[in-house]
């Protein structure tokens, strides 16, 4: 549908099915694109790098390890500011040669300078893959993005979608037509190449800067792009933060992926009860929505992040690591770190109810010996 | 216009030889040879015209009756000719003389007979047409590259891209030679890691949008044969229609000489310097032409500087595989790094090469062949001696190094008698 010029495939657990069934459709003849079978996620990043400086529309995926093995590209592919898109499907990095789910792969890409979005259910996947494209080929950012889902829950179970038509991701892809940006090509005389300036600080600086400011800009452009996907598709997910109940909310959780639907089904529960909590889903963790979250935690007596990664040297996760950057303008608000579903735990809608316990308890004024609850260490 | 060239090793020839005189068609219908065994120094050579540039015999004669033609070939038109012995006392190469009327060598045509003859190889006739058809004449790199004094590897790029010409893109590395804005061609500088897959990237885009380009990546061996060569393993697999240039200086020379998988046995470099502990290298070089041959590679070759013509025709063939990965192996002395003198960079590639160093083969359609024929090896040593970084070999090294050698070079001959197969 978004009519990729070439894609590259190699695969890797729990990504696999993905590269099955591309490279089946495309035995199938039912797309046209250049499929490359590399020998290393190093090399899914290098062709599609390659392919894209020629001006061509790419995708690749993978998850873990094959993230890792690729990550001197992904820092390469940014800094050249490279439209390409990649799925990520999430799972461990651990000593342990372990397949299972988490975001622990996707935490480690975090200072490669890529879009990172979050997707919760099947059909969220695939609206923000078109999505993607439309952040990553706007002229006025130029960053490339990583559309990412949960290993097994969201790569292995099925869900019904929705599959648009092809004249409505046509309609949607329109402002692409016309894109214009520097490409190798034969005949002319473009370097995208070490120069002498490359060691001037003062570049180097200006890049960064102009890499940074474009990543910002994803944060006004997104909700635009929602609004016409919405018109279009009939679908949209709020931006950059999927907010469902916070407004009233005394309790909030926060947290990424697809555990937020298990947590909405706990929210609905509790507010029968008369809590009142809600839960703030990020769907774009970078940029990180700074802003976003700061309004929505305004005032709130207790946020609870339900994490699926661990912050080594922070002794916490990384959503509760990253929010805290806000906490001196949330006076106030308690925070709760709950590293729930590492290794693949199952994050149960028992272990929401017993979050919530800790957060009631923290709304009401109690202490907590610590702010940080490891599951399976208790 | 051909300049066509007799190159000759000079102090070679056994006294009691006469092979090349006794050839010549001058002496074979009645007259006197066109060429002459000199000695100097007390060693044996050859005295023949050499067809100057600018000859000065043509000038120096009275009857205009030397002439030299578009092809550089100076001749001797006999009716004109009245034995005044003005091209013999002018010729400051001993090339032409007098008996009754002048005397000199006219490459019999274009297959000079002296060079069959000779059991020594110490004639080689190269022939400028290849290098001339396929050279475009501008140089697209800028001066002043930031190279050292005396770098092959600049001369070779130089070389490769007039070769290859317009139609061009080149791919480079963090490495001595990365381009970065010297060329008047489109360049990208890539990681060490994703050279070859950049490439292959860049190459499938252009076929799919019907542009057409040359995808040349001229990369070092630290990349080649090291960091970067699981990529290019793969893009050869895949047979990916792109171009490997190695340029092999045999070690890490960006980054202040270290060794890489390239660098010879027992060779020095920062990372391998001799000790007590140590004489070097401790491992054999590896040697990726032959691994990408057995691979299944489109066309792999072998090419130096000192064989221009050799190197040439395959750059020429590497150009025209349309399907496929094709690989040039290039030999380029580094004078910084081997600690030889800056003005000796052509003559070590000769040398390497009369040496079986480095022999010049190509693989084309599973059939391996060596596209020049060493037929007497020059004494290892004499290779040697020009380089420091062997100035600490004792006999035990050199055996090891003439061991690598001679197997190398056993293996290869096996695969000439019998075909290789790709993808073994």
């Amino acid at each position: 549908m978004a009519r990729p010029d070439v894609i590259a495939v190699y695969p890797i657990t729990p990504q696999t099915p993905l590269a099955e069934l591309l490279s089946k459709f495309y035995a199938q003849g039912q797309f046209d694109a250049e499929l490359i079978e590399v020998e290393g996620e190093n090399s899914s990043m290098g062709s599609v790098m390659g392919a894209s400086a020629a001006g061509g529309r790419t995708f690749t995926a993978t998850s873990s390890w094959g993230l890792a093995f690729m990550h001197d590209g992904l820092m390469f592919c940014s800094g050249m500011r490279l439209p390409v898109v990649m799925v990520n499907v999430t799972r461990e990095t651990t000593f342990m040669r372990g397949v299972l789910s988490s975001r622990q792969d996707i935490m480690g890409m975090r200072d490669t300078g890529w879009i990172q979005i979050e997707a919760e259910t099947c059909q969220e996947i695939l609206d923000s893959i078109l999505m993607a494209y439309r952040l990553a080929e706007d002229t006025d950012i130029l960053v490339p993005v990583v559309v990412c889902y949960d290993g097994y829950y969201l790569s292995h179970l099925s869900e019904r979608v929705d599959i648009p038509d092809q004249e409505q991701v046509n309609e949607f892809f329109k402002p692409l037509a016309d894109m214009n940006r520097l490409r190798i090509e034969p005949g002319t005389n473009l370097q995208f190449a070490v120069s002498p300036l490359a060691n001037d600080g003062e570049l180097v600086a200006e890049y960064h800067y102009k890499h940074s400011q474009a990543m910002e800009r994803v944060k006004s452009k997104l909700p635009d792009i929602e609004k016409e996907f919405h018109a279009i598709f009939g679908r949209s997910y709020g931006g950059l933060v999927d907010a469902y109940r916070t407004d009233d909310a005394d309790i909030v959780f926060v947290t990424a992926g697809s555990a937020a639907g298990t947590v909405k089904v706990i929210v609905d529960e509790a507010r029968e009860a008369g809590v009142k909590v809600g839960v703030a889903r990020i769907r774009v963790f970078r940029p990180f929505p700074k802003q976003e979250l700061l309004t929505l935690l305004q005032g709130k007596k207790a946020v609870g992040f339900i994490e699926r990664s661990a912050c080594f040297g922070w002794d916490c996760g990384h959503l509760y690591m990253e929010t805290s950057v806000l906490r001196h303008q949330l006076p106030g608000v308690e925070f709760v770190d709950f590293i729930e579903g590492l290794g693949g735990m199952d994050i149960s809608k028992d272990r929401i109810r017993r979050a919530l316990a800790v957060l009631k308890d923290v709304a009401s004024g109690q202490k907590l010996e610590s702010h940080v609850l490891w599951a399976g260490i208790e | 216009m051909y300049r066509d060239t007799m190159f000759i090793k000079q102090g070679l020839c056994p006294e009691d030889c006469h092979a090349c005189v006794d050839a010549c068609p001058h002496k074979t219908s009645g007259g006197l040879a066109a060429i002459k065994k000199v000695q100097k120094d007390g060693k044996w050579g050859i005295a023949m015209c050499n067809h100057c540039g600018e000859p000065v015999c043509v000038p120096a004669c009275p009857t205009d009756a030397l002439t030299q033609n578009d092809n550089g070939i100076v001749t001797v038109t006999q009716d004109l000719c009245i034995g005044c012995g003005n091209c013999e006392r002018s010729c400051p190469y001993d090339g032409i003389y007098v008996d009754d009327i002048a005397v000199k060598c006219d490459y019999c045509g274009g297959d000079p007979k002296c060079v069959a003859a000779c059991p020594y190889g110490v004639l080689r006739f190269a022939k400028s047409k290849e290098i001339v058809d396929n050279f475009v004449m501008e140089d697209p790199v800028s001066p002043g590259l930031p190279l050292c004094s005396g770098c092959t590897a600049e001369l070779a790029i130089r070389f490769v891209s007039r070769v290859l010409g317009p139609k061009t893109i080149f791919f480079g590395a963090p490495s001595c030679c990365n381009l970065g804005g010297a060329v008047k061609l489109p360049t990208y500088g890539c990681l060490m890691t994703d050279v070859s897959s950049i490439m292959s990237g860049v190459k499938r885009y252009l076929n799919r949008t019907h542009q057409e380009a040359h995808v040349v990546g001229f990369i070092g061996d630290g990349t080649t044969t090291d960091v970067g060569f699981q990529p290019l393993s793969g893009a050869t697999e895949r047979g990916e229609n792109i171009i490997h240039i190695c340029y092999d200086n045999e070690g890490y020379m960006n980054t202040g000489i270290q060794r890489s998988s390239s660098t010879p046995p027992h060779a020095w470099t920062q990372t391998t310097p001799i000790g007590p502990m140590s004489r070097g290298k401790s491992r054999p070089q590896k040697y990726v032409p032959l691994l990408l041959a057995l691979q299944g590679a489109a066309y792999v070759a072998t090419a130096t500087l000192s064989h221009l013509d050799d190197f040439a025709m395959k750059l020429k063939k590497a150009k025209s595989i349309k399907s496929g990965l094709s690989y040039i192996h290039l030999f380029c002395p580094c004078p910084t790094g081997w600690r030889s003198a800056e003005d000796k960079g052509v003559e070590i590639c000769r040398l390497a090469v009369e040496t079986n160093f480095f022999p010049l083969w190509e693989m084309e359609n599973e059939q391996l062949t060596f596209t020049v024929e060493v037929n007497n090896p020059r004494p290892l040593a004499d290779y040697l001696q020009l380089m420091r970084r062997f100035s600490h070999f004792d006999q035990d090294d050199l055996d090891v190094l003439q061991n690598e050698i001679d197997r190398r070079l056993t293996l290869l001959k096996r695969f000439v008698d019998e075909p290789s197969r790709a993808c073994l």
